[in-house]
């Protein structure tokens, strides 16, 4: 007999009984469907802070000035705090495997769009701040920042796309003055970050205005830096770019070291992509591991229910198999018709459970604002585990029934 | 003339030791092409054993089954099996039809297990012997959409789908009506007619009559050939 005849009989057998059937595959069903959710859902979670993680670029140390906690009780007396140049020429030239440092102060001044009032902040910042984003290179009209712009204190800016557009609408800002503060500064730029690369702090590039630290220092000096009640810190971060990957958790070890001695009160925090990558990936091995269980516990009950039923069935068709041997069925012949049918049910449950399992997650995207990622693969295993789970739970049922002597499957009533 | 089946010495011991049953004891027959025989005996006696033994649905305890001068009591299941799909054809009293299928896929599913005929040929067949059978407007229909003796044209249709040289029947008419029960009756005479073996089992003494001859048994002995 063929297969593609056994498959026939099989699944007119099943047909004949829909309810029945769909009782039997609803484990399967919801056990991919969970896992196809919880997945999709995992793995949007993944990739989000992947993202994030790869944009802030895995071989980056970010320093941060951290505000005293007891500010007000020092209010009007004025307090350094956080990085200092010291900190930047140590780093810049003492530390090992260093490849670069960028340094970034947030002015505190700004400029507010005229449509909807909003702040766009000025940021100075290194020259090679470009070098320390995703894109890696200047995109956008006119040019970025050179050394020589921070070395003659060039009264320069860059300004991001959207905080043009806010400014000027669809003018073409290229060479036209801003005013800050009641300097004036010659846009040479428009900067174009496509990878919304954020500062610390969540700034998008595009929304800020540049100049270069020698400028910002020149113009204002120190003491313009001071956001409120003379706090005052050189830099608000410090990027140090690690020459190899490898070199990052030794590297990161000396900064601390280097901070501990140096910041013993702690107004300087460090952060390594990197370690919060392998701390992630960690997270999600061990969430990997819990879903799995889960998944393989649901999975197995659905199992238990398709052999449970498959049991059943055989039970009740005892004299159909009786028949069919009289009609010339061999033992195989049997064992392929039932094996198929538990195949037939847990596979069709499984893609019905996928296509819940993506319903779920494009719910869950949709209305949870959760993202969620498809995974191809998770979907083929899916699959390929249904008909696993229907050959592992439904072959001692078929080798049941393929065992029956034809003579008592006759005889059953 | 060479028999179709020949029994030789056949007994069958069911159990073991002191609870053990003897059905059969040391049964000698012989069957012939063009031959209705019928098979008597009171519960018990024996019959079903040996019709069981002649569809090659159970194996003999001892002697030899000798089919179209083939001895196949040693051979294995699988072997069997095929040479029951292309030898034997099966009617029961209960038709055994398959529910859940039309009555022209009834009729093909001996034919899928014997894998002789393309596709085309086991429509073309089973087709046939529906139509010669009275059902050519039924064919996709479903067993119980039909009746009693329609239910019983349709297993003997499905009997003869591997054209097969021997027919048993077990009480085919045992749940028929008499008119019916004697149309079925009639068809095994032109099947016989036609050079088929049939070989019945009954209850119903009336039969004696129509058959060939009859076998009786009682208590696993062959008492009347």
């Amino acid at each position: 007999m063929k297969v593609h005849e056994i498959v026939i009989i099989s699944f007119e057998s099943l047909w004949s009984h829909p309810f029945r059937a769909i009782l039997a595959g609803l484990g399967v069903v919801f056990g991919v469907g969970a896992v196809i959710a919880m997945l999709s859902i995992s793995e949007g979670a993944k990739q989000a802070s992947l993202q994030q993680i790869e944009v802030l670029g895995v071989n980056k140390i970010l320093l941060k000035s951290e505000k005293p906690d007891d500010i007000s009780t020092q209010a009007y007396s004025s307090i350094e705090f956080g990085l200092t140049k010291d900190d930047f020429k140590h780093f810049d030239t003492v530390l090992e495997n260093v490849d670069g440092v960028l340094p970034i102060r947030n002015t505190h001044l700004a400029l507010e769009s005229k449509r909807d009032k909003e702040k766009i902040h000025l940021f100075a910042c290194g020259v090679d701040l470009m070098n320390f984003t995703k894109s890696n290179i200047f995109q956008g009209q006119g040019r970025f920042f050179v050394e020589m712009d921070n070395r003659q204190k060039s009264p320069v800016c860059v300004i991001g796309k959207n905080a043009a557009r806010k400014l000027y609408d669809f003018e073409n800002p290229l060479g036209k003055k801003i005013f800050l503060k009641g300097n004036s500064f010659e846009i040479i730029g428009i900067l174009e970050n496509p990878y919304s690369y954020s500062l610390s702090g969540g700034y998008d590039l595009n929304n800020l205005i540049f100049t270069t630290i020698g400028t910002a220092q020149a113009i204002w000096r120190d003491s313009i830096f001071n956001g409120s009640n003379f706090i005052e810190t050189d830099y608000d971060f410090l990027y140090i770019r690690v020459e190899n990957e490898d070199n990052i958790v030794n590297t990161s070890n000396r900064i601390r070291k280097y901070l501990k001695d140096t910041h013993p009160d702690g107004d300087v925090s460090i952060e390594v992509p990197f370690e919060l990558l392998k701390q992630r990936q960690a997270t999600q091995k061990i969430f990997s591991i819990v879903m799995a269980s889960i998944a393989s516990i649901s999975l197995l009950v659905g199992g238990i229910g398709i052999m449970n039923i498959m049991l059943a069935n055989i039970y009740e068709r005892m004299r159909e198999i009786g028949t069919r041997r009289a009609l010339g069925a061999t033992r195989s012949n049997i064992l392929i018709q039932f094996l198929s049918e538990s195949v037939l049910l847990t596979s069709s449950g499984g893609i019905i459970g996928i296509l819940l399992g993506v319903a779920l997650a494009k719910l869950v995207e949709l209305y949870g604002g959760m993202p969620t990622v498809i995974s191809w693969m998770a979907v083929l295993i899916s699959l390929f585990v249904s008909v696993f789970i229907g050959i592992v739970f439904g072959t001692f049922p078929a080798w049941k029934a393929a065992k029956l002597h034809p003579i008592e499957a006759l005889r059953h009533e | 003339m060479s028999a179709v089946i020949n029994l030789k010495d056949i007994s069958k011991t069911y159990g073991h030791g002191d609870t053990s049953v003897q059905a059969l004891k040391k049964t000698n027959l012989s069957f012939f092409n063009q031959e209705f025989v019928g098979i008597m005996g009171k519960s018990g006696s024996g019959k079903s054993t040996l019709l069981n033994i002649l569809g090659m649905l159970d194996h003999p305890s001892t002697g030899e089954y000798i089919l179209d001068n083939q001895n196949i009591s040693d051979h294995c299941d699988d072997k069997i099996s095929y040479i029951r799909s292309v030898s034997i054809g099966f009617i029961f009293q209960s038709f055994n039809l398959f529910a859940r299928q039309t009555i022209l896929e009834n009729v093909i599913t001996p034919m899928r297990y014997a894998g002789t005929k393309s596709k085309k040929e086991m429509v073309e067949t089973a087709t046939g012997l529906l139509d010669k059978l009275g059902l050519a407007d039924r064919l996709k229909h479903r067993p119980s959409e039909l009746s009693g003796g329609q239910c019983q044209r349709v297993a003997i249709a499905r009997s003869l789908a591997n054209n097969p040289p021997v027919l048993l029947a077990d009480e085919p008419t045992g749940n028929l009506d008499e008119k019916t029960g004697n149309e079925v009756i009639d068809i095994f005479h032109e099947l016989k007619a036609k050079g088929q073996l049939i070989i019945m089992v009954t209850h119903n003494p009336e039969y004696e009559n129509v058959v060939d001859r009859m076998i009786h048994l009682s208590d696993g002995h062959v008492v009347k050939k």
